[in-house]
Formats: C-alpha cells, sequence, structure tokens
C-alpha cells in the first residue's frame, strides 16, 4: 500500500516535470522564491522582537522616534547605554563560545561560498536588537540581511547544495532580506547583483529578482508595505533647475566621501578605548544619547526624520535646522557603528543624502531667487546621489529611490546627479561602503580560475544506491534527491552505474516490474565521470561531449564516487569569471 | 529473438531450473558464452528472488555473454520452489539480454509479465500440448525457436 503510493507520487511528479519540463534554473526560481518567503518572515520577526526589547528597555510601546521623544533626559543618556552594554556582553560571550568564524553583515553579502554561520549570525542578530531597540543610530537592514541570508544558506547546506548554487541561494536571502527592509523589490535584486555577485547576467538576477519578489509579497500579506518616502507633487524641471541637480551631485558625492570617512575614523578612535568590547559599545550609546539629550531625532535609523524632510514639513525650511541635523546624525551613526554595534547604515546614509539635497536645495533659492524648485524633490534626489556614491552602484540607487518614492518625474535628475555623485566620489579615491575586504584564499570565489578543480564546485557526498535497491527504494530515492539520476556505488562507494530516470519513467506504474527488478538491472554501466581534478574546461568539454545535465565525479584510481556536478554549477561559477582577482578592473 | 521452450521441467530448486533453462540455449543465435549466462543469471538471483508471484518466476541477466536478447522458458507441473519462501513456480521464464540494453529490456519484460499474469493466459500455457502453440500463447512478437530448443 505504502509502495504504492510512493509511485503514485512519482508519477504525478513526474507529470508535472514532463508537463513544465523544469530543469535546474526553474527549480532554483522556485528555491528563491521559498528563500524570499522566509527571508520576509525572519525580518517580520526581528521587527516585531526589536520592538518588544524597546518596549522592555524603555516601558513605552510604540516603536521608533516617537519612543524617545517621549522619555524623560535621563532615560535618552541611559537607555542607549544600557543597550550598548547588552549587545557588547551578547557580543563579547558569543564571540567566546561560540567558535565560529563571526560574519558582520558586509561579509554576509559578500557571499563566500554561501555558508552563513548560523550560530554567529543569531547572536550577532540579539546583539543588533539590543543596539537597534535601545536607539543606536544605526539601520536595522543590517541583521535583516544577516538573518535572510542565513535562511538561505541553511536550506542550501540541507539540500547540500554545491558551493554555486549556495552562494546564488544566500544571494537571494539577501536579496529578500533588503527588498523586505526598504519595500524595494527590484532595487534589492540589483543591489545584490551590482554590488555582490558583481554581474546582471539573468542566470543570477532572476532568481534574485524572484527571491525579492516573493519577500515583499509576504511582507504585504503580514504587515504593511507602502512605498517609504511617497512623493506626489514632483514635476519634472526646468532645465535651469537641472544645472543645479548636476550640483547636488557633486555634494552628495563629497559628502558621502566625508561620511565614510567619519565611519572609518570613529572606528578607529574607539579602538583606543581600553577595556572590554561591552564598555566601548556603552560609550557609544552614551555619545548618541547626549546628542538624544536635545535632539532625540538622531536615535535610530533616521527612517521618520527622511520621511519629514521628503514630506517637506516646515521646520526644513530653516537652513541651519538642516545642518545641525545633517551633523549630529552623522556624529551619532559613526559612534554607533565605530563602537562595534551590529548593523546597517543605510537608512542613515538616505538621511545624509537627504539633508544634503535639501541644503542644496537652500543654497540654490539663495542664489537664484526666481527658481521654484520642489523642496522634496531635492531631498530625494540627494538621498539617491549619496547612496550611489556610498555604496558605489549607482544603477541600483536610482532604482531604489524610484521604488521608495514612486515618482517617475523624479528619474532624470535623479540620474543625473546619482552618476556625476558615483564619479565625484571614485575621484576621491575611497573605499565604498561595501568594499570587498582581503580575500580569503580559502574561499573558492576568490580564487582565479584557472586554479579551482572539479572538486572546488562539485556536490559531494551525492545520494547513492546499492545495486540490489529494489525498484520501489530506488524510485523514493528520485522523489528524495530531485535528481533525474541515481547513483549505484558497489564497496567503497566504487561507482558502478547510473540509473536514468528516463527508461524508468513509462514503467513506473507496473506492480511487476516493481517487485521483479533492482538497481543493478536496470543501470547503465561505466558511465562517464568527471576526475576530481579536472579543470573547468576540461569538465565543460565533457558535458558537451555526452550531452548530459549532470555527471558523476569519480576518482579515476580507485572508481570512488566523490560527488556530482551539474553543467548549470559550472556555468555559474564560470559566469562570475570576469569578478575574479586578475581578471578586475 | 532466439527462444527456447521446455515443456516438462524438473528441477529440486532455482539455480538448477536457471541451468537447465540456459543450457537450452547454448546452441541459440546470441549466445556467445553460455556458462558466462548462467553465472550472470545465478548471481542476480541470489540478490534478490525473481519469483513475482502466481507461480511465475522471471529469472533474468543483463550480461556480456549475450549479443541480442534470448529467452528460454519452461514449464514445470511440480512446481520448483524460488525465492526464502520456497513459493513454486509453474512457468520459469529466463531472459538474458545484452548490457547495453535498458529501456527496451525493461519493456520488453514488462510485456512478458503482462502475459504471464494474465490467468486466461496463464492456463493457456499449462493446457499448451506444444512449444508452437506454447509461444502461440505466449505471443512474444518476433520469436524463433532456438536451435536445441525441445521440440515435440
Amino acid at each position: 500500500m505504502k509502495e504504492r503510493i510512493l509511485f503514485f507520487y512519482l508519477r504525478g511528479w513526474l507529470w508535472l516535470r514532463r508537463t513544465a519540463q523544469p530543469n535546474e534554473v526553474q527549480w532554483n526560481l522556485t528555491l528563491a522564491a521559498l528563500v524570499g518567503v522566509v527571508g520576509a518572515m525572519l525580518g517580520l520577526l526581528f521587527k516585531q522582537a526589536t520592538n518588544a526589547t524597546q518596549y522592555l528597555l524603555t516601558g513605552i510601546n510604540g516603536g521608533g522616534l516617537a519612543t524617545f521623544e517621549e522619555l524623560p533626559g535621563w532615560q535618552r543618556v541611559g537607555v542607549p547605554v544600557l543597550g550598548g552594554l547588552l549587545a557588547g556582553v551578547v557580543l563579547q560571550i558569543g564571540g567566546k563560545y561560540i567558535k565560529q568564524k563571526p560574519t558582520d553583515y558586509m561579509e554576509a553579502i559578500t557571499l563566500g561560498d554561501g555558508r552563513v554561520p548560523a550560530r554567529s549570525s543569531l547572536y550577532r542578530s540579539l546583539a543588533a536588537m539590543f543596539s537597534i531597540a535601545s536607539g543606536a543610530a544605526i539601520g536595522r537592514e543590517g541583521p535583516l540581511v544577516q538573518l535572510s541570508a542565513m535562511g538561505a544558506s541553511l536550506l542550501g547546506s540541507y539540500r547540500k547544495f554545491p558551493p554555486a548554487r549556495r552562494r546564488l541561494l544566500v544571494a537571494c536571502g539577501a536579496s529578500a532580506g533588503i527588498a523586505a527592509a526598504y519595500n524595494a523589490p527590484i532595487a534589492a535584486a540589483l543591489f545584490v547583483s551590482e554590488i555582490t555577485v558583481g554581474t546582471l547576467a539573468m542566470e543570477s538576477l532572476g532568481p534574485l529578482l524572484f527571491a525579492s519578489i516573493a519577500s515583499i509579497v509576504t511582507i504585504h500579506i503580514f504587515s504593511d508595505a507602502s512605498p517609504l518616502y511617497r512623493l506626489d507633487h514632483f514635476a519634472l524641471p526646468h532645465w535651469t533647475e537641472l544645472c543645479c541637480f548636476a550640483g547636488v551631485g557633486i555634494a552628495c558625492g563629497l559628502m558621502a566621501g566625508l561620511f565614510l570617512a567619519m565611519l572609518e575614523q570613529f572606528k578607529k578612535w574607539f579602538r583606543l578605548i581600553p577595556g572590554p568590547l561591552p564598555v566601548t559599545m556603552a560609550v557609544g550609546g552614551l555619545i548618541v544619547g547626549l546628542i538624544a539629550l536635545r535632539h532625540p531625532e538622531v536615535t535610530g535609523n533616521g527612517y521618520e526624520v527622511v520621511r519629514s524632510v521628503v514630506r517637506g514639513d516646515g521646520i526644513w525650511q530653516f537652513w541651519p535646522i538642516v545642518l545641525f541635523t545633517l551633523v549630529a546624525k552623522m556624529v551619532a551613526t559613526s559612534a554607533a557603528f565605530g563602537s562595534g554595534a551590529v548593523g546597517g547604515v543605510f537608512t542613515p546614509t538616505l538621511l545624509v543624502g537627504s539633508c544634503t539635497g535639501l541644503l542644496c536645495w537652500h543654497g540654490a533659492t539663495a542664489l537664484l531667487p526666481d527658481l521654484h524648485a520642489d523642496q522634496a524633490g531635492f531631498a530625494a534626489v540627494g538621498m539617491g546621489a549619496v547612496l550611489a556614491a556610498a555604496t558605489q552602484a549607482p544603477f541600483m540607487a536610482i532604482l531604489m529611490i524610484f521604488e521608495m518614492t514612486l515618482s517617475y518625474d523624479i528619474m532624470i535628475p535623479l540620474m543625473l546627479s546619482s552618476v556625476i555623485s558615483y564619479y565625484t566620489f571614485r575621484g576621491l579615491r575611497l573605499s565604498s561602503l561595501y568594499h570587498h575586504g582581503p580575500a580569503d584564499a580559502s574561499d573558492v570565489f576568490n580564487r582565479p580560475l584557472e586554479t579551482l578543480t572539479v572538486a572546488d564546485i562539485m556536490q559531494a557526498e551525492p545520494r547513492t544506491i546499492g545495486p540490489a535497491a529494489r525498484f520501489g527504494e530506488v524510485a523514493r530515492q528520485f522523489l528524495a534527491g530531485g535528481l533525474d539520476r541515481q547513483y549505484v556505488v558497489g564497496p567503497g562507494r566504487r561507482l558502478l552505474g547510473v540509473v536514468r530516470l528516463e527508461d524508468l519513467a513509462e514503467h513506473l506504474h507496473s506492480r511487476a516490474l516493481a517487485d521483479t527488478f533492482i538497481a543493478g538491472d536496470v543501470a547503465h554501466d561505466h558511465p562517464a565521470a568527471l576526475d576530481p581534478r579536472s579543470s573547468l574546461p576540461e569538465a565543460l568539454v565533457l558535458f558537451a561531449r555526452e550531452h548530459e545535465h549532470i555527471l558523476p565525479v569519480a576518482r579515476p584510481d580507485t572508481g570512488e564516487l566523490a560527488g556530482i556536478l551539474s553543467r548549470n554549477d559550472l556555468l555559474l561559477t564560470l559566469a562570475e569569471a570576469g569578478k575574479r582577482p586578475g581578471a578586475r578592473r | 529473438m532466439a527462444v527456447s521452450v521446455i515443456l516438462e521441467l524438473s528441477a529440486p530448486d532455482a539455480p538448477d531450473a536457471i541451468r537447465q533453462l540456459a543450457d537450452s540455449l547454448a546452441q541459440a543465435d546470441g549466445v556467445a558464452d553460455p556458462a558466462q549466462l548462467l553465472a550472470d543469471a545465478l548471481a542476480r538471483e541470489a540478490i534478490v528472488s525473481t519469483y513475482v508471484g502466481d507461480g511465475v518466476a522471471l529469472p533474468h541477466a543483463r550480461t556480456d555473454a549475450v549479443t541480442a536478447r534470448v529467452v528460454a522458458i519452461a514449464r514445470s507441473a511440480a512446481g520448483v520452489p524460488f525465492g526464502h519462501n520456497n513459493e513454486l513456480a509453474h512457468l520459469i521464464v529466463l531472459v538474458g539480454c545484452p548490457r547495453r540494453e535498458v529501456a527496451a529490456y525493461l519493456a520488453f519484460s514488462r510485456q512478458l509479465l503482462r502475459r504471464l499474469r494474465d490467468p486466461l493466459v496463464r492456463a493457456k500455457l499449462l493446457a499448451a500440448t506444444d512449444p508452437a502453440k506454447f509461444l502461440q500463447v505466449l505471443d512474444l512478437g518476433d520469436a524463433l525457436p532456438a536451435a536445441g530448443s525441445a521440440a515435440p
């Protein structure tokens, strides 16, 4: 009876396969969507946990800036200090007992070989939760991306994916995390494509977009997901105004340079503070708290401030307030970031951009009194321009601002300023926000292509069956493995043959065959196999010769099955060739 | 396809039945190494019994000992015990098939099994009086009596 159900499932699965003819790319898309949903759920969970922690720390239910505005003075200082202390303790204990190489958010999205250590991601996210809940002037996209990437990595490890596919899944996780954080699915996919994968090839961009969309849909179902900074009344500017936007580009490029230099400088200063990490982080909290004493708007990632600026609220008509907010926020974020708080600086970067754009507007209207420029437009364009410079990913920045404001008219000044800002920043010769650290030599994706072998990129320890395995067992393995090849091995995992699903497909409903036949009866002998020491071009040649989409990898001396390699994984690895050391600009 | 028929098989156990069937194919077209065919069929039988139920057994081997598919069919009134449970097989069909064939081999085996599991076909086979009649009932398509087949 059990067997009958099994064959029923297998036949259904086969029918689906034949009707839809899914290939590996389509499987990747399906998994990407799954990663997107999981990423969004983790993000929502993190948000809830942060709000709950904030309530515990402050006693006020609400979340965000409003909470800090309600707090009495001593608490405005005390809560960030306490939060820094708690985050520091978590990081210290976690670092001591969890012997995993800690990855921070920047490293998580440089992907590596797609392994995001789960325990260290969790304790770092816990630290981030304390920092963010206590008002550290830092973005929450860091832990969102890290948790989402971790979820994807766990799925990749569970399914024992080879590095190329695991890496793509982690990229999908990062993309889902960003999409969830900013409600900007296209920009999220491009962010990961442009910054971490380094290519806009559809092989990777497709799954990334899928993950983003799935993430956004999940967010829509479970919470409010409207554009963050909607801009309704912006009209395509006159050409004189466009000249002003060129100026915004230059100013934003320079400001991005200043902001990034400050982040680095504060990091160095904080290293000079004696004492353990909790003390350093408490000092970071103290600086934020002291500024918040008079200006609570510096706490948190700055979302509410950016909203208010883009909405064109009255107080921003007064330029010293803009300037002061800009400086205070830059100091507060640098202090939080420099003290070691875990998080991102994405939204703080947007705040710097919006204030810079607004200052440009004040400058332009002072110089040209006849100018009827839109204040909010300048702020939104400034956001994009600083983002383009700081991330060195202008394409992503332009799309992200478009998705955040949903104003098409803003595109032309936005593109102009972003491109100018991008080149201005490059002229400063600084590292971008997401620069790649020193390459990890053990990481497959940092090694020159010619040194890679099949063993580096194959899927190790594939599912196998013995020659005496019954038809039912073979069918079960086909269902569990998701592949249409089963490798038959003898003692010592010696590769004996391969069972092809297409041979069995027509006979799956034959009970008589199922009772009588075993794997050895239906396996093709001596299948063509890759040598684990072969180079990737050699592997490509064998794939072309055999017309197979998946090949076993066997040691030539012992015949032992070392792994399997799919053509798609090989192509995914080769597609990133342009990004490797030596091939880089 | 070479086919041999043994209408009255008498064997104490499965290996002996398989040996007699393989022997009946020794001179058949397509059999390159009769000893190897026997050895491979016995080795296969030793892994998992090929008794399929309803008094039918289908010992088989994909082997280099044959260059084309060969079939030997035996009928045993007393029955030959097969497998761990010593179930009695009255119709025993040995199939030898070149190693390179997989899909065609499966398709053929399935067709054969379908005929053999049909009670009407089985009754006719058990009642057939000569090999020609026997093969006619079994309807194997391009079956040709193998040289050395036990003709009446």
